[in-house]
Parts: C-alpha cells; sequence; structure tokens
C-alpha cells in the first residue's frame, strides 16, 4: 500500500471520492440467470452505490442485451440513461448474429442524440469471435464515426500467439478497442503471466487499445505491472456491477502502489478522454 | 477500522506470478501493517504445497515472535498417521487461539465422516474453527460436516460470488457456517447477507498475498453497515471464534 497516498487514505475511512473524476465504463443493469441480483439490478440501487463511493458515471449494457435480446437491452439501457442522463450513458450492445441493418437504424439515432457511449461487444456470450466477418459492419461504422469498442473477447484472446484487439485496431485506427476483463486469469490458478504478456503486448504502443481491469479477483501486483508495462494511460476502471459488486475494485486501485496521479488517470480521467465525457 | 485476517500464506509457493508476492513472514507482517490489518491467521505454504506435518512446525517456528498472527494448521484424516492425533492437534490449536484448514481435493481425501471423522469430531469437541476453500471440496460435504458436527465452526474461504443459491439455504439450517468476505461479491451482497441472516456469518480474510489487501477493506469502509456491523465483520466475529474475546 502507498502510505503517502491521500486516495488511499480515502479507501480506509470510505470517504466518497466526490472531489474526483471517476467513471465506472464497465456496468450492466437487471437481473441474470446464473444467481440472484439484489434490486433485480436496478438503476436506482446501481445509482445508490456510485453515490456512496463517489462514481461520477456509469456506462451500462445491459445484461439481457449481452444475453439473449439485443432490442429489449438497448431499450433498457436508454431508459435508464433518461432516467439519470448525467449518471448513466448507455453502450449500445449489438448481436452481430442478427441482421446489422437493424441495429444500425438505432445506433444512428442514439448517435445523433449524443448519447451514445460506444459499443460493448460480448463474443463470449454471443458466441462468436472478434475476428468474424459478421463484425465488419460494427467495425466499419465504429471506425466512421471514432466510436469506443469494450469487447468481452475472454476465450478468443488468442489468435496465433496474439490478442486480435491489435489487428483491429490497426486496421480500423479511427475506433479504439478496449479489451474487458484485463487483469483476470485464464486457467492458471497461480500465475498470470501468459495472458498479461498477450494482452499487455496488443497495448503497448497501439495508441487505440486499453485494457480495462473489471474483474471478480484482485491479484497482487498485477495492476502495477500492467501500468508498468503499458502505462497508466492505456488502464480503465470498471466494476461489473450489478454482476459484481463494485466496491472490492475501487479498493483495488485506491491502495495500490501507483501513485494518486496514475490512480486519477485509471479511475476516470483516461475514460473521459476515450469516451468524450466532461469535456476531455 | 481494525481488521483480523483469517486467511494468510506465508512462505514460497512452486509458481509465483511475474511478480513474486512476499512471503517472508517480516514482509508479510508489514504489507498487512501498512493496510491497516493488525491481527491474522497465517498458514504456511510448505504444509499446503509440500508436507503437512513440516509446514505445520515451519509455521509456528516463522511466527514465534509475531504475537499479531496466529496459526492455522493444515490437517490430514488420521488415519495415515501422517501428524499428530486429532486430539493433539485440536488442543494445540485451542490454546494458540489458533485454526485449522483442509485440502481435500489437492491432498487427496474425502472431508466425510468416514474419511476425517475422528478428525472433525476433535475439533468440535475443541470449539477450533474448520477453514476450508470451496475449490477443496463440495457443498454436499459442506452440509454434511454441518449437520454432523453442529458445534465445530466451519468457515468457507474463497467461494466467490455466484453462491447464494447453495450458502442461503444452507445459512437457514446452520447456525455453524461462517463465510470469508474477499470473494463475496454480490451487487451489494455483504448488505444483504446481513439484512438475512445477521453480520456474524461474514469474516474478515483477504487471502494474501495472492490477492490485494485493499480489494477486500474497501467493501466494508464503504458498506452501508453500521460501524458495530463492520466492526464484527472485520474482527469481532473472528476472535469470537478463535476464543480471543476480551484479551
Amino acid at each position: 500500500m502507498n502510505q503517502d497516498s491521500v486516495l488511499a487514505e480515502k479507501c480506509w475511512w470510505g470517504e466518497a471520492l466526490t472531489d474526483e473524476l471517476v467513471i465506472d465504463m464497465h456496468a450492466h443493469l437487471g437481473p441474470w440467470l446464473a444467481f440472484p441480483v439484489v434490486d433485480d439490478g436496478s438503476v436506482e440501487s446501481l445509482v445508490r452505490q456510485m453515490d456512496l463511493v463517489g462514481i461520477d458515471c456509469t456506462l451500462v449494457s445491459p445484461h439481457v442485451a449481452i444475453g439473449p435480446d439485443w432490442q429489449e437491452g438497448n431499450r433498457q439501457a436508454y431508459q435508464a440513461h433518461k432516467q439519470f442522463p448525467d449518471r448513466v450513458r448507455p453502450y449500445f450492445t449489438p448481436n452481430p448474429k442478427y441482421p446489422w441493418a437493424q441495429m444500425e437504424v438505432e445506433t444512428d439515432r442514439w448517435r445523433e442524440e449524443g448519447i451514445l457511449a460506444g459499443f460493448k461487444l460480448h463474443p463470449a456470450v454471443h458466441g462468436y469471435a472478434s475476428t468474424d466477418d459478421l463484425c465488419v459492419p460494427i467495425y466499419e461504422y465504429a471506425n466512421e464515426h471514432s466510436i469506443p469498442i469494450l469487447s468481452h473477447e475472454w476465450k478468443g484472446e488468442k489468435v496465433e500467439g496474439q490478442h486480435p484487439l491489435r489487428g483491429l485496431a490497426q486496421r480500423y485506427p479511427n475506433a479504439t478497442f478496449i479489451n474487458a476483463h484485463s487483469a483476470m486469469n485464464w486457467e492458471d490458478p497461480q500465475g498470470w503471466a501468459q495472458r498479461q504478456s498477450i494482452l499487455t503486448a496488443a497495448a503497448a504502443g497501439q495508441d487505440n487499445v486499453y485494457l480495462d481491469i473489471t474483474g471478480s479477483v484482485m491479484y497482487y501486483g498485477l495492476l502495477e505491472e500492467m501500468v508498468n508495462r503499458i502505462g497508466a494511460e492505456h488502464v480503465l476502471f470498471g466494476t461489473d456491477v450489478p454482476f459484481l459488486d463494485g466496491r472490492a475494485q475501487v479498493g483495488r486501485i485506491l491502495t495500490s502502489r501507483l501513485t494518486d496521479d496514475q490512480k486519477r488517470l485509471v479511475l476516470g480521467r483516461n475514460a473521459a478522454r476515450v469516451f468524450g465525457l466532461f469535456g476531455l | 477500522m481494525e481488521f483480523f485476517d483469517c486467511n494468510v500464506r506465508i512462505g514460497p509457493i512452486s509458481s509465483p506470478p511475474p511478480v513474486v508476492p512476499p512471503y517472508e513472514c517480516g514482509d508479510i507482517v508489514q504489507e498487512l501493517s501498512e493496510a491497516g490489518i493488525n491481527t491474522a491467521l497465517v498458514y504456511h505454504s510448505w504444509a499446503e504445497e509440500w508436507s503437512v506435518a513440516r509446514g505445520n512446525e515451519k509455521l509456528l517456528e516463522e511466527i514465534a515472535g509475531y504475537e499479531q498472527l496466529y496459526p492455522c494448521f493444515v490437517a490430514l484424516p488420521a488415519a495415515t498417521g501422517e501428524m499428530q492425533p486429532p486430539g493433539e492437534l485440536a488442543a494445540m490449536a485451542r490454546e494458540l487461539h489458533g485454526a485449522v484448514r483442509v485440502y481435500p481435493q489437492l491432498h487427496n481425501f474425502e472431508l466425510v465422516d468416514w474419511c476425517c471423522g475422528s478428525l472433525l469430531g476433535a475439533l468440535a469437541e475443541a470449539g477450533v474453527p474448520l477453514l476450508v476453500e470451496m475449490q477443496q471440496t463440495t457443498w454436499l460435504q459442506v452440509e454434511q460436516v454441518l449437520a454432523e458436527y453442529c458445534s465445530l465452526p466451519v468457515i468457507i474461504l474463497d467461494a466467490g460470488y455466484r453462491i447464494n443459491r447453495r450458502i442461503f439455504p444452507l445459512w437457514e439450517r446452520h447456525d455453524n457456517l461462517y463465510l470469508e468476505h474477499n470473494t463475496y461479491k454480490p451487487f451489494w451482497g455483504i448488505e444483504d447477507v446481513c439484512a438475512r441472516f445477521g453480520p456474524q456469518r461474514l469474516i474478515f480474510g483477504t487471502n494474501f498475498p495472492v490477492h490485494t489487501l485493499g480489494s477486500a477493506i474497501s467493501p466494508l469502509t464503504y458498506s452501508e453497515l453500521s460501524d458495530g456491523d463492520k466492526q464484527l465483520i472485520a474482527t469481532g466475529n473472528l476472535r469470537q471464534l478463535l476464543g480471543l474475546e476480551g484479551r
């Protein structure tokens, strides 16, 4: 723990981060099949926890969108934003296995309204690879309109030993590619060497690739090593609420050995830049 | 807030991650102290990854002189005679305000009466808590132990966040079931458990140095619980189980 950190001190006392810019760039809404979710994962409950910690804005893709029904999910995301316009921003969550033309109409509407935070792709649940041709229209759209893409890739992360997002980032340079859950392990219960090598190699020196550290397990030293390899400017904070509780992730960053300036980048300043929020 | 950590390892391990975590006792104590964790129940890596008997001996050598550390011995079934008889182990653990943890999967035995009956009975009789990682056993075995040995406090470690449909029914039936809070991360999970079953069910634990310390601390400091309930989870519940109340 960094003994000189004002932010670590706030964590220890449970003091809300009201004078910091904090953006949770990986969240959901609603119930999920695998376990009960308190308050059914309502947006009101999510905002209550944001207030407790001092999170300014949260970017959401409802569970039903990353699950069976992209239309219902995007409707919920839109509605949540309308309910809390300053606190909740919606990802548009396409399911590339359905026709893009229908999704493009909705995406256009969000973009023209100025509410579109980015695309959320979930290859892991929707059952495709980010390199599949069916994703091309989404990437072309993102490239044309400079839209960030948060992708929960997981099992598809090793393609001939490299992470596919690096190649995509080079092919679509105006889009930003964010790899979800980058601070977790694949299988190895002890080490996280292999996955971190691939992920940090994908992000190093590639301006439009970012690593999101959202996850259920917080390994000792991993965040610091990630920042060491790719710089704090390429690391993003997310909580996965209400799939998970968000407060452990906050503590992991606040009490890390990063400098307070690096923590501020990870907590919100990077996300503000990537998603064009708060005037950054 | 004060914290008493139920799940800390000392000693080197066979396959550390790229950033080798601290493993010497002094370094562990230093990091815990910097995080405000004043007291901990610790086990030795030798007992998990090499020899239970040697690891338990090494544990006592290593923590001698650290009054803030309490021993968590690793145990095996009595039948193979690889360590002292269960009654002796339980008495030693109780005298030292320690506990016992088991690795049924890793050490190749079953956490059931026909295999561990004498061990479980001795621990129950002495009131020594039993700790087990959920990856090392099954919920069926846990339920059998809870039912058969209702005076044995069982602390489930590293159970993850997808457990409510299993652990809530167990908490409805068994008062001797406790959960390390570290990997228990359902949305508003800590508040939910306290509202349904009371704050006595959760025990502060970090799984340090595998996991970070701050990620275990912040769910409590940023919780909506009363200060009293927070303190029970942070220290009070474990102190009571180890017979340290009033000390």
